[in-house]
């Protein structure tokens, strides 16, 4: 290992992936397992010349990095269940007004405030549906704290290349986890793109991209957001097919760059006849049970998602290779098993593999399972 | 799993005993030498006073599951601990616990565990340091004395990166006293 290397926590690792992507603005309110994110920002952000506010509470937190965001900052807030709950109708917002902002969640046991130090998976249908109404985010599932440090980093360049809000689902163990990490290479930075010309400028006008270039507040142009249906305008309109033309581009700016926003890891997926689709820190359970299955003469193989949302059911299909069974593990009571059902139908045998008392799925316990079900 | 380059290390306690602080100042050393490590740690909502678990995995290469699964080592700073972070233990796994605050368990023999190192720690220090701080590195020193799984040398650096100069003396005794203690226990034949 390098010299470079030094031990980092998970949730140490997001700060100051956040810091070298540009984060300059964090708001939000402590809570386990993602406080030490707001302890380091607290210290770190007057270091770099940005501005830390510990806020009165998770819906104040949410409203004011999208404020800030608005005002030209690239932000960060962090947060775990109970609080991400709150931030809901904040994100819905994010995404109407297309502000560039990233949440991390980092995953408790829940429901409701549940158990605040013990690790669980069950925010990931949260993060897609937690706001009302159709909307479109980004989700990224680190399994490491490399991986923390790394999602991080592309989770500011995301917000900013698509304007939208982007959450990485992080859970306990990986917060709180320690692993030698190297940040010393310099990172990729993008850019959101800002308009030039004042005269026509329309905040929500779009070319081919589908991604508005929105003025930052305070720099001359009019600017007027709202969570209203808009037109190009930015102003308010009950008007059904701009409604349609909005939410539909919301989609589309999306979807349309689904190669460059989606990204899976896999191992062995070729000539596996058992394969197991994970995320997160479940997968570095699977990852060793893959390797001793292998070794015991098992055509085993692996997907993690790093990528979570947008979710595509093609490509899934299509990384999945061609094993007859599918094991699904996971810390719920089974949420990424039904998108698995939805990809495969009936063609292939998907199987859930659920723990749901606050502790990880081992290795060992993904081995029993296999020969439990005969898989 | 099967990987012998793999170290896994638990260590069980209460609060405020600085057991978290001894499992991060060994992954440091570990890294320093060139090692991949994973720590972690189990603790309620308390800031003292509950029982807690740090672990450490070592080893040459890339490690998946990062949490201990087959422990090669176990340390036990109160009965609490052990008894709720006792389990999982094998035939692989060496045992100390601080007999100056706890009996030798009932449930552990030459048959479940590689062996039992039952060590007066807080007591000693109290004695020989006229302390009661530096329990965590009396620990270190006894780990580095069982195992040797970094150089006396980089422990010391590493220990010295989290303590005030003004305490750094004491706990470098503090772990000279560890290793000590484990001398002295190999010179007395038992198996350890």
């Amino acid at each position: 290992m390098s010299e470079k290397m030094v031990l980092m926590q998970g949730n140490e690792a997001v700060a100051e992936g956040a810091i070298a992507a540009g984060v300059r603005f964090y708001a939000g309110y402590p809570i386990t397992p993602s406080s030490e994110i707001a302890e380091t920002m607290a210290r770190r952000m007057p270091q770099v010349g940005g501005t830390f506010i510990q806020m009165e509470d998770e819906i104040a937190s949410i409203m004011a990095i999208v404020g800030a965001s608005m005002a030209g900052k690239k932000v960060l807030t962090a947060t775990s269940g109970p609080g991400f709950s709150l931030m809901q109708e904040g994100l819905g917002y994010a995404c109407m007004v297309e502000a560039p902002i990233v949440i991390l969640d980092s995953m408790r046991y829940g429901p409701s405030t549940g158990m605040a130090t013990k690790v669980s998976q069950m925010d990931l249908m949260q993060a897609r549906w937690g706001t009302h109404g159709d909307h479109w985010v980004i989700v990224l599932s680190p399994s490491s704290v490399e991986e923390s440090y790394q999602l991080t980093i592309r989770a500011v360049n995301l917000a900013e290349k698509y304007r939208n809000p982007v959450i990485v689902l992080s859970d306990e163990t990986i917060s709180h986890l320690r692993e030698p990490i190297d940040i010393s290479i310099p990172p990729t930075i993008v850019d959101r793109k800002l308009p030039t010309e004042k005269a026509g400028y329309a905040p929500y006008k779009t070319d081919e991209s589908l991604v508005p270039a929105i003025a930052t507040v305070g720099t001359g142009f009019r600017t007027t957001f709202t969570g209203l249906v808009h037109g190009e305008s930015g102003f308010q309109t009950a008007n059904g097919h701009v409604a349609e033309a909005l939410v539909e581009r919301l989609r589309d700016k999306l979807f349309n760059n689904l190669d460059d926003i989606i990204q899976f890891e896999t191992d062995r997926v070729e000539d596996a006849d058992v394969l197991f689709m994970s995320f997160g820190i479940t997968a570095r359970g699977v990852s060793e049970a893959v390797e001793s299955l292998l070794s015991h003469g098992r055509k085993a193989g692996s997907l993690r998602f790093i990528t979570l949302f947008p979710f595509d059911d093609d490509r899934v299909r299509k990384a999945a290779g061609s094993a007859r069974t599918v094991v699904v593990p996971e810390l719920n009571s089974g949420q990424l098993v039904l998108l698995i059902k939805r990809v495969f139908g009936d063609s292939r045998k998907v199987v859930p593999l659920n723990k749901i008392n606050g502790d990880l799925i081992s290795p060992q316990e993904i081995l029993n399972f296999v020969q439990e079900e005969n898989l | 799993m099967g990987n012998d380059n793999r170290f896994e290390l638990r260590m069980t306690g209460s609060g405020g005993q600085g057991l978290i602080l001894a499992s991060i100042i060994l992954a440091e050393a570990a890294i320093m030498e060139g090692k991949i490590v994973t720590q972690s740690q189990v603790y309620g909502a308390e800031a003292r006073g509950g029982t807690t678990k740090a672990e450490l995995v070592v080893s040459d290469r890339h490690i998946a599951y990062p949490k201990v699964t087959d422990p090669d080592l176990l340390a036990a700073l109160t009965n609490e601990g052990l008894k709720q972070y006792g389990g999982g233990i094998s035939r692989k796994t060496r045992v100390v616990i601080d007999s100056s605050v706890m009996s030798a368990p009932d449930f552990l023999d030459e048959e479940n565990c590689r062996g039992l190192l039952s060590l007066p720690i807080r007591s000693t220090l109290i004695s020989k340091l006229q302390s009661e701080l530096g329990l965590n590195v009396v620990l270190l020193g006894i780990i580095e004395g069982l195992t040797a799984i970094v150089s006396v040398e980089t422990l010391r650096k590493a220990v010295s990166m989290h303590v005030k100069k003004q305490f750094l003396d004491l706990n470098m005794k503090a772990l000279d006293l560890g290793m000590e203690m484990v001398e002295a226990q190999v010179k007395t034949g038992i198996r350890i």
